[in-house]
């Protein structure tokens, strides 16, 4: 299922969010449960199944993580392949002295501090991965999964320092 | 020369047949129910006036009593008249007798689900919820002159998949036709909105007796859409009652009479609580064993005694904010639901915290139902140029055990509903045929700390070398908040079987068992009342499909096809007529699965039309 079709969208990394959402209340509002409250059960199973995989779609649409994995998935491209691969010396630095600075962290302010700075991190990645997914080609493909690997792990660290401030 | 008849804009000149949804609050202490009159929702009061049934149902050895009578009489006859049921639907005995000690009632067995042992006889929860739900709904049938359609019923948003299967299966015992389950704060949120159609976001703080919810909700051009929602299903007003009884014990030195007189001094300590909404001071004697003490308690003291269960609540708002994606800043109003929020400081630290004076002028005890019937006249089909969407959310993660006991979350919390999620399993040895999956729900990270839902016997599998068979398993969550599963094995397309053993609450035969035999000692008979239902089924099927293939038939169906729908539509209509209920059931089943394809390219090009930009008024 090409879930950037269902939406009406091009088959691309940087959509128009705007569309997206208005196209999502117009299809809730032709297939949402409640408008089936009176059909037939076989009409409100098909229904049910129509309106879980647009809530599923919108939520992927809405992640850029999410959005880059479905793309490189519809261009056949194996992304378990691109993870088995990190060996990226200089990342695995910067992750090393993330966790350190989240050992020492000493209240609020450092807390988010480090909050801004993965933000700056994930922006500068996810430019990284639109540019590198504007065409189809092995390369791009290659160089935004690696991206999309770092991507991930900031925005793992940026839950659980989240975590931490939603307790301090 | 014949006179034209000529009917108003917007209306038909068939004589207007308005259908009747009512919206139920069925809570732990009262129940309400409320209906959409000239256009208002309103509380339907019972013969006595009274709009607050309380929740109580004794039963005596030859007759069952329901609401304030049961509740007088509950303190003579503790044993046989049950009072807060909500507490014990979908969960274990053992879980509700941690909770709650010195509960009076006699139970069938001290594990597992809850059997009363009456004088009229053994009980569960399911049974004395259906008690009050009948009730609710005699009180609709004399004010309202007519059978019911359907009802919209409310549940805590904390409710888990079993508390919400019980409810469910409650109504289905008194009668009633459940048009969808939803949250309490939600409701509230929609008797607001609604009222004052207005956009913006809201914040629903609901502090029961027991429980405390907190939604967050955005409303915007018609869409009231659930961000999150969080919540403690063992804070409230009663730990409001347990502070201050402490505080006293350790005044007047009453420790000697804790383990006796503990629910006496419970209740002049709520006394005293309540006392305190309208008066800065009070007092109130209490006698134990012939010696009295004056208790008494300033509302600075009373507040300062709370302080730290009012943190806990706003910790928990902290969290759903934070899970909203949204700041303090950007909430619009703040609605109080619950009696619990009619004590000064809980609105003080509300209005504080928020820095906005919260919304009170639909009664804290009403507002839940009145939502939930605005929902009712809706989904029966009375508004149906209305726009109103409500978009909800799951509110606990749902997972299942991996190796060593830990959960694998597969649908997270807060996640819109309806949603469907697929997860892959493979075989573990040569030639295995079974599985077995254990569904949990919560947010912790051990399986002993989560709730368990059900465990799920997967068999037929193909036998094939281990990790040959790759089984999807799709986990699906419907508009109710409730979970279907089912599984396929990839590679051979096989559809495994699927077994469910619920963890709480009854299973499937055992519901129908309990209508078979409520319907033994009713008037009409379950077989009149069956045939009733797949005739009203049937004429569901024929109009949608009449419908259906009026409006796309010509386009979306070849000859052939179109021909096979036909002839099975004129023979569901000449069964429709006699009096068998299997052969009724089987051709709406025949013309379910042949017409399965017909829906799904209707559907389609429904949406193809809407996103393209043009209306497309019913599919």
């Amino acid at each position: 299922m090409n879930y950037f079709e269902l939406f009406q969208l091009e088959s691309v990394f940087d959509i128009d969010t705007e569309t997206l959402k208005s196209n999502y209340q117009k299809l809730q509002r032709l297939t949402h449960p409640d408008k089936f409250a009176n059909a037939s059960d076989a009409q409100k199973r098909i229904v049910m199944q129509k309106n879980a995989q647009i809530n599923d779609a919108f939520h992927v649409l809405s992640s850029p993580i999410l959005r880059a994995e479905h793309l490189l998935t519809l261009r056949n491209f194996q992304l378990a392949d691109a993870n088995a691969s990190m060996s990226d010396n200089e990342f695995l630095m910067t992750q090393m002295e993330l966790r350190e600075s989240m050992a020492v962290a000493d209240g609020r302010h450092d807390l988010e501090q480090i909050l801004n700075s993965i933000k700056d991190e994930q922006s500068a990645i996810v430019k990284t991965i639109s540019e590198n997914l504007v065409q189809e080609q092995d390369a791009g493909n290659q160089r935004a999964a690696l991206a999309l690997t770092k991507l991930k792990f900031f925005t793992k660290i940026r839950t659980e320092v989240e975590e931490k401030l939603l307790h301090t | 020369m014949a006179l034209l008849q000529i009917s108003e804009p917007g209306q038909t000149s068939a004589p207007h047949q308005r259908k009747i949804g009512v919206g139920i609050d069925l809570g732990t202490t009262n129940s309400l129910i409320s209906s959409v009159r000239s256009g208002v929702c309103e509380t339907l009061p019972n013969a006595s006036g009274q709009f607050l049934l309380p929740s109580v149902v004794q039963y005596k050895k030859n007759e069952t009593i329901v609401g304030e009578a049961a509740k007088q009489n509950a303190s003579d006859d503790p044993v046989n008249t049950i009072v807060s049921v909500k507490r014990f639907v979908g969960r274990n005995v053992d879980d509700v007798t941690a909770q709650w000690q010195h509960l009076p009632y006699k139970f069938g067995h001290k594990t597992g689900s809850p059997i009363f042992v009456t004088e009229q006889g053994q009980v569960n929860p399911i049974q004395v919820s259906a008690e009050i739900l009948k009730t609710l709904k005699q009180t609709a049938v004399d004010t309202l002159g007519d059978e019911l359609t359907g009802a919209v019923i409310t549940v805590p948003a904390y409710f888990d998949d079993a508390q919400r299967q019980g409810t469910k299966d409650a109504a289905q015992l008194a009668g009633l036709h459940v048009l969808r389950l939803i949250n309490e704060p939600t409701a509230a949120a929609l008797a607001y909105g609604l009222d004052k159609q207005k956009d913006g976001l809201f914040v629903v703080f609901d502090l029961g007796g027991g429980t405390f919810d907190v939604s967050i909700l955005r409303l915007a051009k018609g869409v009231f859409e659930v961000l999150s929602t969080a919540g403690d299903t063992s804070l409230g007003g009663d730990d409001f009652d347990h502070a201050v009884v402490t505080h006293m014990i350790d005044k007047h030195n009453l420790q000697s009479y804790e383990k006796t007189h503990y629910r006496l001094m419970m209740d002049v300590c709520k006394q005293l609580k309540e006392k305190l909404t309208e008066r800065e001071e009070t007092e109130i004697p209490l006698s134990i064993d012939g010696r009295l003490f004056e208790l008494s308690l300033s509302r600075s003291e009373f507040n300062v005694l709370i302080e730290p269960i009012l943190q806990n609540a706003l910790t928990i708002c902290k969290r759903a904010i934070h899970d909203a994606k949204i700041t303090l800043e950007d909430i619009d109003d703040i609605v109080l639901v619950g009696g619990s929020t009619r004590v000064p400081a809980v609105r003080q630290a509300v209005s504080t915290y928020f820095g906005k004076k919260p919304l009170t002028d639909i009664d804290p005890d009403k507002v839940v139902s009145i939502g939930a019937g605005i929902q009712a006249d809706i989904l029966v089909g009375n508004k149906p140029d209305d726009d109103m969407l409500l978009l909800d959310v799951l509110p606990l993660s749902l997972g299942i055990e991996t190796m060593g006991g830990l959960v694998e979350k597969i649908i997270p919390r807060n996640t819109t509903i309806p949603v469907s999620r697929a997860q892959e399993f493979t075989t573990f040895k040569d030639g295995q045929t079974g599985m077995l999956i254990h569904v949990t729900q919560g947010e912790r990270e051990l399986v002993s700390d989560c709730r368990s839902l059900a465990k799920f016997t997967l068999t037929d599998i193909p036998p094939m070398a281990a990790g040959a068979a790759h089984i999807r398993v799709t986990f699906q969550v419907d508009a109710d908040g409730l979970l279907h599963v089912n599984a396929m094995e990839k590679s051979t397309e096989k559809q495994a079987n699927i077994e469910v053993k619920p963890s709480y609450g009854l299973s499937e035969t055992e519901i129908l068992e309990m209508l078979q035999s409520s319907m033994e000692h009713a008037q009409d008979d379950m077989q009149t009342r069956m045939l009733r239902e797949q005739q009203v089924e049937a004429d569901r099927v024929l109009e949608s499909m009449e419908a259906a293939l009026a409006m796309d038939g010509d386009e979306l169906l070849s000859e052939n096809e179109r021909i096979e729908i036909e002839e099975n539509l004129h023979k569901l209509a000449v069964l429709k007529t006699e009096n068998d209920v299997d052969a009724i059931k089987r051709q709406i089943e025949t013309v379910d699965h042949i017409s399965q394809e017909f829906a799904s390219r209707r559907m389609d090009k429904s949406i193809k039309l809407a996103l393209s930009g043009q209306s497309i008024s019913d599919i």
